[in-house]
Parts: C-alpha cells; sequence; structure tokens
C-alpha cells in the first residue's frame, strides 16, 4: 500500500492470505486479522486460504477470479509461513482411513521421500543433474542480488534476539552463495541412504511472508496503479501424492490448453524449485534444457528457500520485475508442486510487451 | 562494564549491532536497551545502564569514524 499511494485503503475489496500450517499466530483467519492489524479500514474484510505451497498462488487466482467475474475492483493476496515457530507438520492429524486404507504411501506425507520417489521414477534425472541444478541457482540468484535485481522488491522487516537486541532484516539469509558442487556432493540424503535428496539440491525451510496487489484493469488504469503484469489464465491438477513433484506437468498443460497457448509461447519461467528433480522433470518434459536461461534466471527456493504458503507471490513478484526488463518477451509462466500430489500453474502477459504497440 | 555498582540495580544493557540499510550506503548501528525484563519494568538508568551505554557508544566511535553517516 505505501508503494502504491494512489491506491485508497478503502478501495481494497479483499484480503486473501496463506497459511500451510494455520495455527497459533498463523490461524484465527488471517487475511482479516492482517487486514485489521494493517491498519486497513475496518470496511475490508479478509479471509485465509491453504493449498500448501501454493497457499499464496491460490490467494491470487482466486480474489483474481473475484475480480474477473465482477465481485472486487481491487485485492490483495498473499502467503506467511513462519516455519521457524511452525514447522511443517505441526499439529497434523491425518484422517485414520488416509494411512489405514493406504489412499496414499505414507512417503506422500513427507516431501523429502516424494522427491526420492521422483528419482525412482525417471533414473535419468540424476544427483549429479540436481546437484549442478542446485548450484546454478545458487549462482544466479547471488548474481541477481549483486545487480539489485533482486532487493528493491523487499521489505525490511524488524527482528529480536535476546543476545543481540532488535535487529533488521533486509536481506533474504538463506541464499549459500558460496556453494561448490564438491561440496554438494558430500551432503546426506535423510530420506534415504543413498539417495539423491539432500538440504542442497531441496528447497530450505525457512520464515517469509509475501503479498501483491491485484486490481481490474480498469481499476489499475483509473488509479494510475503500476501494472506489473497481467493475469492470462492458470490450472490446478491433482497427480499421484508419492509422486507430488510432477504436478506442475499437468498443471501447466491445463493452463496452456485453457489460454490457448503453447509451451513455445512462454519467454520466462518462474518454476518453485521445492527439489531439483522436480524441476528437472518439468523441463524433460516439456524439451527445455536444463540451464535454459529462461529458467528461473535469477534463481531460485533452493537458494532464496521455501516457506511454504509464501513462494507463490515471491515467484510472481520476481517474474513481474523481469517483465519490466524484457520487452522481448510476451508470456510467462509460474508454476510449483504442492504436497498431496498437485501441481499449480498461473500465465502472465508482459505490459511492457513491445509488440503490444503494433 | 555492565555489573551493578548500586546493589540491586536492574542494569539497562546497551547491545549494538550494525547494519546496511536498502537505499542508503553505509553502515548503521542499532543500540538496544534491554534490561531483560517485560514492559511492566520500565528501562532506567543506574550507574551500571550508563556504563554499558557509554562502552556502547565507544564501541561504535572505534567501530568507524562516523558511523552515523550516510556515505
Amino acid at each position: 500500500m505505501r508503494r502504491n499511494p494512489a491506491l485508497p485503503a478503502d478501495r481494497v475489496d479483499e484480503v486473501a492470505i496463506a497459511a500451510t500450517t494455520q495455527i497459533g499466530d498463523q490461524g484465527l483467519t488471517l487475511g482479516r486479522t492482517a487486514a485489521l492489524l494493517a491498519g486497513l479500514p475496518k470496511s475490508v474484510p479478509g479471509y485465509s486460504i491453504d493449498r500448501m505451497c501454493a497457499g499464496a498462488m491460490t490467494a491470487v487466482t482466486t480474489t483474481a477470479s473475484g475480480i474477473a467475474f465482477g465481485a472486487y475492483d481491487v485485492a490483495i493476496a498473499g502467503g506467511v509461513e513462519h516455519m521457524g515457530n511452525h514447522p511443517m507438520g505441526e499439529g497434523v492429524d491425518p484422517n485414520p482411513r488416509i494411512i489405514s486404507e493406504k489412499l496414499v504411501d505414507p512417503s506422500a506425507l513427507v516431501m523429502g521421500s516424494t522427491a526420492e520417489n521422483l528419482h525412482d521414477r525417471f533414473p535419468h534425472l540424476t544427483k549429479e543433474r540436481a546437484d549442478a541444478f542446485a548450484l546454478a541457482s545458487q549462482q544466479k540468484y547471488a548474481k541477481a542480488v549483486a545487480n539489485g535485481q533482486i532487493g528493491p522488491e523487499l521489505v525490511t522487516v524488524a527482528t529480536r534476539s535476546a543476545e543481540h537486541g532488535w535487529g533488521v532484516a533486509t536481506v533474504d539469509e538463506p541464499p549459500r552463495p558460496q556453494t561448490t558442487l564438491e561440496g554438494l556432493g558430500t551432503l546426506k540424503t535423510p530420506f534415504r541412504p543413498h539417495g539423491h535428496v539432500t538440504a542442497g539440491n531441496a528447497a530450505g525451510l525457512n520464515d517469509g511472508a509475501t503479498g501483491c496487489l491485484l486490481a481490474a484493469e480498469d481499476v489499475a488504469e483509473e488509479l494510475g496503479l503500476n501494472v506489473g503484469m497481467r493475469l492470462v489464465g492458470y490450472g490446478f491438477v491433482g497427480v499421484e501424492p508419492e509422486v507430488m513433484g510432477i504436478g506442475p506437468v499437468p498443471s501447466t498443460e491445463r493452463a496452456l490448453q485453457r489460454t490457448g497457448l503453447t509451451i513455445d509461447d512462454i519467454g520466462l519461467f518462474e518454476l518453485n524449485e521445492a527439489f531439483a528433480v522436480q524441476v528437472l522433470a518439468f523441463l524433460d518434459h516439456f524439451g527445455i534444457a536444463d540451464d535454459d536461461e529462461r529458467v528461473n534466471p535469477w534463481g531460485g527456493a533452493i537458494a532464496v528457500g521455501h516457506p511454504l504458503a509464501s513462494s507463490g507471490v515471491r515467484l510472481m513478484t520476481q517474474l513481474s520485475r523481469q517483465f519490466a526488463e524484457r520487452p522481448d518477451v510476451r508470456y510467462g509462466l509460474t508454476a510449483m508442486c504442492v504436497g498431496l500430489g498437485m501441481g499449480a500453474t498461473v500465465i502472465w502477459e508482459n505490459p511492457n510487451w513491445e509488440g503490444a504497440a503494433k | 562494564m555492565t555489573t551493578a555498582v548500586f546493589e540491586n540495580e536492574v542494569v539497562t544493557a546497551a547491545k549494538v549491532r550494525y547494519l546496511t540499510l536498502p537505499g542508503l550506503s553505509g553502515e548503521f548501528a542499532l543500540i538496544t536497551l534491554d534490561n531483560g525484563h517485560d514492559h511492566t519494568r520500565p528501562s532506567t538508568f543506574g550507574p551500571g545502564g550508563l556504563a554499558s551505554l557509554d562502552a556502547a557508544l565507544d564501541e561504535i566511535a572505534a567501530h568507524s569514524p562516523r558511523p552515523w553517516r550516510s556515505a
């Protein structure tokens, strides 16, 4: 809101905030409480939303659909996951039938195990390829930070420690730009002896929060809001929970089919790197090279971390900032895999596309 | 340096952190005054607390010649 002073606070029609673990301070209808805490007028409603890793992404597609339907003019969508306070699986009590009737394999509830399963299913996706992709993610992220491409979109947050007093977090802390291929090769495989998945080729589980503004095109124009990108379409699809990482493949196919586009129309990909193997499975399916420069050009979750429900909007802010630099690109795609076997894809159009003026 | 000179002094300790801030060059010092209690015990300065603050300011001055200026 501070970055968009042209937007009167009472024009916000909905606040949707996602969290996977909706207990404690992440409970109590986050969208509404966040709106109240942020000082939005009491007339602005809000709700919380959950689709595990794709929480913020679903907050975006759901509120955007409300805008498309004509129910809203402006909405705020985002997500939060304080995994330090609320680790994945905290307080989880799955329905006993899930286990007793073997509705899903027990490994489906452990994301690292689903990534190992994916390595099993696609033996050509080797640990070496996963490690090389992970190293590139760290290097691309570090370069984007050094170039000032990542940073301006971040919001400074106060931190506190009993030992050191107050602090200010101005950058993301997880990245490890000093990562080497040799170092990655020595990491343990906690999900299976002699496995493939390590802390180095998977996203870190950390704290994060994201938010974005969505508006109807005519309202954005009326208020003079900066337009980062235009939502073209989206798709969500379920897959076998045991290999949830494959989810973005069918969800992308659905999103492409619904929007009448092909994979060749996509000039930039922001793929959530929950696990390197899961991104590689996507790239292989669509015939894209591991090091294709259209894919996560500023690095991804392996470097910056994956605070579950917040990550979808991070992919989007990163894509919109790349759009601003790339008038040669018309369409971009954000996609992620989702726990319990789902994929989520949103396709966006670049408002700076040079072809639009012709 | 934060040893209480007065018996029973609740020492307000000065804790120093150095920060860089987006959009500004140079390093900033952030001092947290903390008496180790919650808001129901307001921070007060006795000899120990003042000594702690003095030491923090000395440390900052030694850390960088003019740490409070953005370059």
